[in-house]
């Protein structure tokens, strides 16, 4: 049998978050960091908090910090001795889960959307908007990344509304050109960019250097 | 409390409720969402993106239709969504979705022909069900559409058989708000939870607008037929249940074999997912199946020929070979080896009775998506459910009355409701709601699956009755982040679900579509043109059958 003990972050009366150890048995060797929170909810505690929705990395529930990266909790083998706690930067609700309201109502904000439907014609889709469509919002960039204060956000909002930006920029019909928004959401502090995304999205190169370098342009 | 005054509230925001409020909103109503979940985290942002396109040959398509739901379809709902209405995937387009283009013919959207359809009218999406989740929220936030997000809708009261409102319930900060509404518009998606760990629906899916409906006095529909999609993961544990393909993603040369070494079905391929589902069932019930509780899906042969090829090429495009890879290796989603297959809860057929409005008998309540019904009849084809779901709930947005009589709750009139709420849970808990959640989950694979039968469903009712004696006794506390709620909540959606299920299945007393009893293992000629309903009457569930008047002659 497959005997470990992990450690995950809960929330105490006291709204504080501190390590709890739980032994359990995982059952088989490919057993995820989901399905050991899962067995520590069915069999040990069922107060445990986690989110979690599709089990395979398609819905971007699951980020959570593991071992101290950020990682989706699905597609993550269990260790032993791991430690799982909530991701950086965004205020914890409980144990292992983040608030998400934020997302919505910034992305309102900052106005991330396309304010006029596209004109009837078919465009061939460009690899960049492929790979940043990916994007799932697991808030892992978020929790790496330096710059970003949840309380500041008026000045800099932080790389996944970067993408949801490129997203509009990169699309293949689009004819708007959002470089003006990234200054204004501070995308200039984020020139030394190290985030790394789960899915594989090069948030710096894709979602960053292009509106600086635009805006180099522009004040040249 | 909060009391809150809109023209239309919509519980939920896959692609239903996204697309139904977008409508309204568009029409100048003053709409509020409340979504359990974040907004637009359902099924519709884990599903492959493939939809149906209701522009080509629509008696063909008609046909079809009603061949999958063998003869028990609601057909003036068929007629009305592919006869009638636009076709709003064009839509999805213009608000920034992209649909896969050809590869020779770069300006030509590629049409595909999923399992039982007789044309290609099916649409692939760029980065599958995400992409068209994400573009309706994207539209939905640009309209400044009010929301209450990761907020649960309690309750839909009613009165004189009229909507009234809803009482919604924030577990995060232990608030209720009490929302008045001239009209309300069920969106809460399907209930594969009632079967987890077999179903690959997002862990949400819980049955939640059934049971809404049910209790504010609603009718649901053919409960019995839930679909099972062949080719569900086996192992590891924690991908269970995750959906691998329908019939054709055996490939036009991929056999299933049994642990023995025998070959079960020669070529699947073309055959029904209810088919398929029925016979790997019953060969794992006879103790053929392997360790794991599957049956081999061998598509080697495949590799071999160049129709092969093609096939497992569209497989890839839509990320199906992904979750292969991911469960059982890089051979195996190359097709270069075989793996482990088993049904798995797909979709729920069944649903609110509606009329061709949405509505149902309750005025100004309404269902769209998977939780109304009456479209697919006794089973689905692929590609299906988003088609039906994003054109029918547009049109419910576009056309949705708000009902007669003015009537508008009291803060007191909430305060009231939630007080029932509040007290109905003074008791001492045995069990947590996740642990009876899982029980539920096993005992209606076992009991009330792909293969049932009178002595099976039987137990099931017994194990559904002591579910809820438990669920009696629960206490609640209700303060702070009371997360527990939710669970018992949908703890009892599930249970009330499960329940129509079972005394649907329990009732029809044949095989027809996605409903296979053991016991009466053919479809009978009596049972085609009938449906069961399932209402609420005092505190007892109970089903009945209802003639399908509707007749219809494909040869118009």
């Amino acid at each position: 049998m497959n005997n470990i003990t992990i450690y995950v972050s809960r929330t105490t009366s006291d709204k504080e978050n501190k390590f709890v150890s739980y032994e359990i048995n995982t059952g088989h060797e490919e057993a995820t960091v989901l399905e050991a929170l899962q067995t520590i909810q069915e069999e040990i505690d069922p107060t445990l908090a986690f989110r979690y929705g599709c089990r395979f990395k398609q819905c971007g529930l699951c980020a959570m910090k593991i071992d101290g990266r950020p990682l989706m909790a699905c597609m993550t083998k269990i260790k032993d001795g791991m430690t799982i706690e909530p991701l950086d930067k965004i205020p914890i609700e409980k144990d292992v889960i983040v608030e998400r309201k934020f997302i919505l109502e910034k992305t309102r904000t900052y106005k991330l959307y396309r304010e006029n439907p596209f004109r009837e014609k078919t465009a061939e889709i460009n690899l960049p908007y492929e790979i940043l469509n990916r994007c799932t919002d697991c808030q892992s960039c978020l929790s790496l990344c330096s710059n970003f204060h949840i309380e500041k956000m008026d000045e800099f909002a932080g790389p996944l509304f970067f993408v949801k930006l490129a997203q509009l920029q990169f699309h293949p019909l689009n004819e708007t050109d959002y470089t003006q928004k990234a200054e204004e959401m501070g995308v200039e502090k984020c020139a030394d960019c190290t985030c790394r995304c789960p899915y594989g999205i090069p948030i710096k190169k894709l979602a960053i250097e292009p509106f600086i370098n635009k805006l180099k342009e522009i004040k040249e | 409390m909060k009391v809150i005054h809109k023209d239309v509230v919509v519980i939920g925001s896959g692609i239903s409720g996204l697309m139904c409020s977008i409508r309204a909103k568009e029409r100048g109503l003053n709409v509020l969402v409340v979504s359990k979940e974040p907004i637009s985290w359902g099924n519709t942002r884990i599903s492959g993106g493939i939809i149906a396109s209701n522009e080509f040959d629509k008696q063909l398509f008609i046909e079809d239709v009603l061949n999958a739901g063998r003869k028990i379809n609601q057909f003036d709902l068929v007629d009305l969504i592919i006869n009638k209405l636009p076709n709003e995937v064009e839509t999805l387009e213009q608000w920034g979705h992209t649909f896969l283009r050809s590869k020779n013919e770069p300006d030509k959207k590629e049409y595909v022909q999923p399992g039982g359809h007789s044309e290609p009218r099916t649409l692939k999406a760029l980065n599958r069900g995400i992409s068209i989740s994400n573009t309706l929220k994207q539209k939905f936030i640009s309209l400044d559409i009010d929301v209450l997000e990761e907020v649960l809708a309690v309750n839909v009261l009613v009165q004189e058989k009229q909507i009234a409102g809803v009482l919604c319930y924030d577990w995060k900060n232990d608030e209720w708000f009490g929302v008045n509404a001239g009209a309300v518009v069920l969106a809460c998606g399907g209930a594969g939870m009632i079967y987890y760990p077999h179903t690959d629906n997002m862990r949400s899916a819980t049955g939640d607008g059934y049971a809404l409906g049910l209790r504010a006095g609603a009718k649901l529909i053919d409960m019995e037929q839930i679909q099972f999609i062949p080719f569900g993961i086996v192992s590891p544990r924690g991908m269970r249940g995750l959906e691998v393909g329908d019939t054709s993603a055996a490939g036009p040369y991929g056999k299933l074999v049994n642990q023995k070494g025998e070959v079960i079905e020669d070529r699947p391929f073309n055959k029904t997912r209810e088919e398929i589902s029925r016979l790997i069932a019953i060969e794992i019930e006879k103790g053929n199946g392997t360790p794991n509780g599957g049956i081999w899906l061998d598509p080697t042969e495949n590799l071999e020929h160049k129709d092969g090829m093609e096939n497992w090429h569209h497989w890839r495009s839509i990320g199906t070979t992904d979750t292969i890879r991911n469960a059982y290796g890089v051979k195996a989603s190359k097709w270069e080896e075989k793996y482990e297959v088993s049904p798995t809860q797909h979709y729920v057929m069944g649903g609110l009775h509606v009329n061709t409005f949405g509505e149902t008998q309750i005025q100004g309540l309404y269902a769209v998506g998977e939780n109304a019904s009456g479209f697919h009849g006794a089973g689905r084809i692929g590609s299906m459910s988003l088609f039906e779901a994003l054109t029918f709930s547009a049109h419910v947005g576009n056309n949705i009355r708000l009902r007669g009589k003015k009537m508008t709750l009291t803060k007191q009139d909430f305060i009231n409701e939630r007080d029932i709420m509040m007290t109905a849970y003074e008791g001492v808990n045995e069990a947590h709601p996740v642990v009876l959640k899982k029980e539920l989950g096993m005992m209606m694979w076992q009991y009330c699956g792909v293969i049932r039968s009178e002595e099976k469903i039987e137990t099931l009712l017994h194990g559904i009755h002591e579910l809820e004696e438990s669920v009696k006794k629960m206490k609640v506390n209700f303060h702070g982040n009371n997360d527990f709620f939710l669970h018992l909540f949908e703890l009892e959606s599930m249970l009330l679900t499960s329940k129509a299920v079972a005394i649907s299945s329990l009732m029809r007393k044949e095989s027809r579509g996605s409903h296979y009893r053991s016991d009466f293992p053919s479809e009978n000629l009596w049972w085609e043109n009938k449906n069961i309903i399932v209402f609420n009457e005092g505190d007892e569930l109970k089903a009945e059958l209802m003639p399908n008047e509707q007749h219809y002659d494909l040869r118009q």
